[in-house]
């Protein structure tokens, strides 16, 4: 879990984020719209102020979340022996759940597979995915 | 020949009559220690006990077998000793064989928190008559073998209690052992007979609705496991009762060879290993309410790997078997005994997790209960009531789980 | 022809490409058992053996590729217990998702996968005799299988079991002998290249069997038993019976052809609708005839002789007849004897009994194999996780976190705090933002105090209560000036905190916006009567007020500072973004050096608020805790309308009281936490904190304190940690500072 993200963490009415989710490309390079709930969502990559149509919004700077961007291999290694459920097959594509029985965000862009958890449990989930990173290596 | 065999028991199955002086619904070990007691101590044997299934078929034989009477609060440490004594008696009192051994029972410490608990569990132990002391670790090193102090790198061994008196016994001898005794002493048990009804006139119990047609008596006990709100729902009795399952499973038979009963409330499980050298595992209900008996994986899954990891040894030992039980959980872990609003219908229940060990004394106190009129002292504070006067028994940290 | 080698009692074996262990074995004219008939499907037991340490396993469902040292099964007692200094060995999980899992790789099941694949549908299929033995259909469906590298979990959508047939095994007198082989077990040696000797079949042999034995056809009449040969306990006769009486036929081997019955252990397994059963599996079980002799159950040794015998004693169940001779509880759970207990009730007259109920596993693993892949929960670290270790604490894991107890001198980390400043990692408290329409109506319902007279930038100390009036938690309200609320839960409070207020807030339709910021904030407790010297260093001019908060910015980090204290001294929570609990530490740590300012952990800072009266919840709190008896009726307000827990509170509090937690005093050092407290002969409670008190120079407790004869004690005795009789004081609380005079300071 090398990297560390900065991100936009924000609680708000549905329509409201779906709105945000679907043009969030425009929000900036790199910016990745996590949907964790109908009212939640993580920007990954995106720092400064932000328009939500919800003046009840909690939007607030979330710098604790922690992750790993693996190729396909590599990811399909790992969620292979790790993970339970079924992974979406559209991309790109958010999916969450627990692997390697830590609760992880799951980022697939058309190559590659990011992975998010929370500060608080990076390092426990570090140590259960260096075997794969070192086994792809 | 496996020298295991039941050699000796002689079951002699009734047919109902039309009406006795006390119906026990449910053949398990409850209903059969009740039945018993009524019989033998008391002299009240026009006594039924009626079972849907086959005696023992419910949790009295599908258990992990632990006695044990280290719990964390004074009416429950008094009840537990009580029926751990008698459980010491059993064998020669029935002269039965019902495979009762002592192994002593190691709750493990692996925090603060945990450190704490269970010095309250000897301090509480000794105070009323059960043998419990709070061990260093140096003492589990030496004693637990094939141990592992640090499992996993994040489960330091840090103390235990040591429980001297933990126990464990074969099931079924028990069931049988108590069923035998009552049908001598002339109480009607039958199988394949399922109560379907209770019939009340004016708040008191009148008799019986079965499969195998009515049956007239002014007093019920209801021993029926994981079915106890079903049961009382049958006459009005709303009961703070959840239905969840237990899981359990057993290895092959090896050399008997590892004495102590181990628990850890953190790895979540407990293991010990049979007079027949299975060696058996349980853990903590399903959070879930359910009356399914089907397995998942996940329970054993997480407990192998948290077996394993405690006693390295064990990872090559195989798996035999898995099987659930369906618990009937009180909402403070500690059984429910003893009259209801409705006169004549009685109640046995709360047993959840760790109502084997309770089978004699539990019998017992029912029974003094219906001959004299009277709760017993032993009981009391377990009454239905309880919950309305406020007085429940919180007992989580000690009961949880066999 | 590669071949590969084990060893075998000392003697190396050597097997053919292709070879089970139990083929080798036979090659070589050994077998890992004494006797009894081999059917080389792993239905029955009779070849089992220990392979590399490994007790109870099928020799003949056991690549002879993949052992090394092999040793036969005891013919007497148990197999022993592994060494308890062996260690563990690791096992990797093949997770796959599947629409269908096909089990059994033979006619029907591979024409199931076919047209399963035919509609489109993602299939795996496994099969014993490639490899891959299923041993359970768990809900799900979910099917795990034993796999020559590990395990394979399957998850499905239905599951489809053919798992075809076994052949019933003969159950005579000297069915025990070696030397007798099932139909398909005889074809499969005899194809394997095998001498078998002189060979016979009986009973109900195919005629592809038959020719592969070079028999011309069966022995006649119905088999009666077995006899040795001289001097061996390999079979030499076998005996039959026909019109004209017993006939004894000499040989070597016998092939013996009983019949079939469905392998329907996995599909009786499954849920209902989960599985598909297709081919012979889903046949109906045979009722073979009922034997008159013999070992009924190899598994655990049972004759026919104690069938009777306890049957005629009431055993008349099945469930029973197992139980009490344990028929059907061994290894092969009841593959050879289940058809046998079954016919022998119906030949009793009872009425035919289904077979007994099929768990899992049904084919065995190891306790590594079943643990593989899972992995135990883990304590959450805050972001100073690694600064602690490295400061050199003691770590302990509480309310699921990882927190420091000590940092090796408690006394120092007491006297820091009592007397110049130290910092306390406090980021495993729950942290909530809350606002929306209905926050504060929310609040209001689910808090037994009147939020709407918390004005903004002040925050209030709550209760949580439960509907039966139990307190399950406690915190902090504080408004902000926007309107919105933060809310503060225990450390391993938040999460059921967080299902808390949703459930209830949907429950009454509320509008609301809630975040849960546990995990993402973290914070630090400036603590001691140089505290505010600390923060002035840090640039912090106007801190907010006694049970104030506002946001400000710390040595450059941007902060939400509570005043409030839990220790007793001037305290400031110091909530920040948590990548920053690193610098903001650090930057603390060096501002307050020349201020004696280090750090302390859990174990002081339960002394700290045990002289405070602090309670904590879970600790000195129980079950069934109301206000009243935890003496908080002053954190319940029931001027400010509905709230959860009003109405049981109300209630309970017109019953008598008969226990409440109450502050004790001793002179010396303080009983051990949980001891039990007297009143004369009578229990009076238990301790549930204690320590010694440096600063009101006494033991110190806190416990559950009971009436005894109708009123409660003002003093109690207790075992003191010497195990010498001590007597407490009943003490208001709290014992040191009473009027709070430091903490507002
Ligand atoms: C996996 C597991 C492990 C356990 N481990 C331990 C342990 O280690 N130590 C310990 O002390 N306890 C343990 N327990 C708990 C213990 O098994 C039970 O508390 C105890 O057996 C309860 O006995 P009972 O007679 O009340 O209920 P049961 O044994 O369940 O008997 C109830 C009987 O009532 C019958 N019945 C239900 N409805 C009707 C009806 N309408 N008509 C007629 N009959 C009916 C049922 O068929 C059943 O036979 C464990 C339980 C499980 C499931």
């Amino acid at each position: 879990m090398r990297e560390r993200f900065d991100s936009t963490h924000i609680v708000a009415l549905p329509d409201a984020l779906d709105r945000i989710e679907m043009d969030a490309l425009d929000l900036g390079d790199g910016v990745i719209p996590m949907r964790f709930a109908p009212d939640e969502l993580v920007l990954l990559n995106h720092t400064g102020p932000i328009d939500v149509d919800d003046s009840h919004a909690i939007v607030v700077p979330d710098g604790s979340w922690r992750g790993e961007w693996l190729d396909a291999d590599t990811a399909a290694l790992f969620l292979r022996a790790e993970c339970a459920w079924s992974i979406p097959e559209r991309r790109p594509a958010f999916a969450q759940g627990l692997v390697a029985g830590l609760p992880v965000k799951l980022w697939f862009d058309q190559q590659r597979t990011l992975i998010v958890i929370a500060h608080v449990r990076a390092d426990d989930f570090a140590a259960r995915l260096a075997p794969y990173l070192e086994a792809a290596r | 020949m496996n020298e295991f065999w039941e050699a000796k028991v002689k079951l002699r199955w009734a047919e109902l009559a039309d009406s006795y002086d006390v119906v026990v619904i449910g053949g398990g070990g409850h209903g059969l220690s009740t039945a018993y007691h009524l019989a033998l101590r008391h002299g009240i044997t026009k006594v039924a006990v009626i079972e849907k299934s086959y005696i023992g078929g419910g949790n009295s034989g599908r258990n992990t077998t632990v006695i044990r009477a280290n719990y964390g609060i004074p009416e429950a440490v008094r009840f537990y000793q009580r029926s751990l004594e008698l459980y010491e008696n059993l064998e020669a009192e029935t002269d039965r064989w019902i495979m009762h051994r002592v192994g002593g029972n190691w709750w493990l410490v692996h925090t603060e928190a945990g450190r704490r608990t269970e010095q309250a569990r000897a301090a509480v132990n000794q105070a009323f008559g059960a043998k419990t002391d709070f061990v260093e670790p140096e003492v589990i090193a030496r004693e637990i073998p094939g141990i592992n102090m640090n499992p996993l790198g994040q489960f330091p061994v840090m103390g235990a209690s040591l429980h001297h008196g933990g126990a464990t016994a074969r099931h079924d001898r028990v069931n049988w052992a108590l069923a035998e005794g009552a049908m001598r002493a002339g109480v009607d048990i039958v199988q394949d007979v399922e109560v379907t009804g209770i019939n009340t006139s004016g708040g008191k119990v009148v008799g019986v609705e079965t499969t195998a047609g009515p049956i007239a008596t002014e007093t019920v006990v209801s021993a029926v496991g994981g079915h106890a709100t079903r049961m009382a729902d049958m006459v009005g009795v709303r009961l703070p009762i959840r239905t969840h399952p237990l899981q359990a499973f057993v290895t092959n038979h090896y050399e008997r060879k590892f004495d102590p009963i181990i628990a850890s409330a953190d790895l979540g499980f407990y293991v010990s290993q049979t007079a027949r050298g299975e060696m058996l595992g349980g853990a903590h209900i399903d959070p879930e309410p359910s009356y399914s008996r089907r397995a998942g994986h996940h329970f054993v899954n997480s407990i192998a790997r948290n077996m394993v990891a405690l006693f390295p040894f064990m990872s090559g030992l195989r798996v035999l078997r898995q099987w659930t039980g369906t618990c009937d959980m009180s909402p403070d872990y500690t059984p429910v005994m003893g009259v209801t609003p409705v006169n004549g219908f009685l109640i046995t229940t709360g047993w959840g997790t760790w109502g084997f060990k309770a089978i004699p004394a539990g019998g017992e106190a029912m029974a003094q209960l219906i001959a004299t009129g009277e709760t017993p002292e032993l009981i009391a504070p377990f009454a239905l009531d309880r919950f309305a006067r406020d007085r429940t028994l919180a007992d989580r940290s000690s009961s949880g789980t066999h | 022809m590669a071949g590969s080698t084990f060893s075998y009692e000392g003697t190396a074996i050597d097997a053919q490409d292709g070879d089970s262990v139990l083929l080798a074995l036979l090659r070589s004219g050994r077998r890992p058992t004494e006797g009894g008939p081999l059917c080389l499907a792993g239905d029955c037991p009779n070849c089992l053996c220990t392979a590399d340490g490994v007790s109870y396993v099928r020799a003949c469902q056991t690549a002879a590729t993949g052992v090394t040292d092999v040793a036969p099964h005891p013919t007497t007692g148990e197999p022993p217990l592994p060494p308890f200094d062996e260690t563990a060995v690791d096992i990797t999980v093949d997770r796959r998702q599947a629409d269908v899992v096909v089990i059994g790789h033979g006619r029907s099941g591979t024409a199931a996968a076919e047209d399963a694949r035919a509609e489109g549908r993602a299939v795996e299929v496994v099969d014993a005799g490639e490899g891959v033995e299923a041993i359970g259909i768990y809900v799900g469906p979910h099917v795990v299988a034993r796999t020559p590298n590990g395990t394979r979990e399957i998850h499905a959508e239905s599951v489809v079991v053919a798992t075809g047939s076994s052949e019933i095994q003969p159950v005579v007198p000297g069915s025990g002998l070696a030397g007798i082989y099932t139909p398909r077990a005889a074809r499969t040696v005899l194809d394997a290249g095998i001498e078998l000797g002189t060979i016979v079949a009986v009973g109900d042999v195919d005629d592809e069997t038959l020719s592969a034995a070079s028999l011309d056809g069966v022995v006649a009449g119905e088999l009666v038993r077995f006899e040795p040969a001289a001097g061996s306990s390999n079979v030499g006769a076998v005996v039959t019976k026909t019109a004209d009486g017993e006939i004894a036929t000499p040989c070597d081997t016998v092939i013996v052809g009983l019949g079939r019955a469905p392998r329907d252990m996995l599909a009786r397994m499954a849920g209902p609708g989960e599985a598909t059963i297709v081919g012979s599996a889903a046949t109906a079980a045979p009722l073979p005839q009922c034997p008159n002799d013999g070992v009924v159950c190899p598994c655990s040794n049972v004759t026919m002789q104690q069938l009777d015998d306890v049957y005629d004693r009431g055993f008349t169940h099945i469930e029973l007849l197992k139980r009490s001779t344990l028929a059907g509880t061994g290894t092969c759970q009841g593959g050879v004897c289940l058809p046998y207990l079954r016919s022998f009730l119906a030949d009793r007259g009872e009425s035919i009994q289904p077979a007994f109920t099929a768990r899992p596993v049904a084919r065995q693993l190891t306790l590594a194999e079943i643990g593989a892949g899972a992995h135990t929960s883990t304590a959450a670290r805050t972001a100073l996780d690694g600064l602690h270790r490295k400061l050199g604490a003691q770590m302990d894991r509480m309310g699921g976190w990882w927190r420091p107890w000590t940092y090796g001198d408690p006394d120092a980390e007491y006297a820091a705090v009592r007397e110049a400043v130290s910092l306390c990692d406090v980021s495993t408290l729950g942290l909530m933002t809350i606002s929306g329409p209905d926050a504060e109506a929310t609040l209001q319902r689910l808090y037994p105090t009147d939020v709407s007279t918390i004005r903004a930038g002040r925050s209030r100390y709550v209760l949580m209560l439960d509907e039966r009036g139990y307190v399950f938690d406690d915190g902090m309200i504080a408004r902000r000036d926007d309107g919105t609320f933060l809310l503060t839960f225990t450390s391993g409070g938040a999460s059921m905190a967080e299902m808390w207020i949703r459930d209830w807030s949907a429950g009454w339709g509320h509008d609301i916006r809630l975040l849960n910021q546990t995990f993402s904030t973290g914070a630090i407790n400036v603590t001691g009567p140089r505290a505010t010297e600390l923060l002035t260093r840090a640039g912090i001019t106007d801190p907010p007020p006694w049970l104030g908060h506002g946001k400000y910015e710390v040595a450059g980090i941007p902060c939400t500072i509570f005043r409030l204290s839990f220790t007793g001294e001037v305290s400031y929570e110091l909530h920040h973004p948590l990548e920053r609990s690193v610098e903001l530490w650090n930057a603390l740590s060096e501002l307050g050096a020349d201020l004696g300012c280090r750090p302390h952990g859990l174990e002081t800072l339960l002394r700290l608020r045990l002289e405070k009266g602090h309670i904590i919840v879970g600790q000195d709190t129980d079950y069934d805790s109301t206000p009243r008896r935890l003496r908080h009726e002053w954190a319940v307000n029931f001027n400010s309308g509905e709230f959860i827990g009003r109405h049981a509170v109300l209630r309970t509090d017109r019953i008598p009281l008969d226990k409440q937690l109450l502050g004790l005093r001793f002179d010396g050092p303080p009983p051990i936490e949980g001891a039990v407290i007297w009143s004369g002969d009578e229990y009076a409670g238990a301790i549930t904190s204690a320590a010694w008190s440096p600063s009101v120079e006494a033991g110190i407790a806190l416990a559950w304190v009971y009436e005894v004869d109708g009123g409660f004690p003002t003093e109690v005795r207790a075992t003191g940690p010497d195990g010498e009789p001590i007597t407490g004081t009943v003490t208001s609380l709290p014992f040191f500072d009473p009027e709070g005079a430091r903490a507002r300071a």
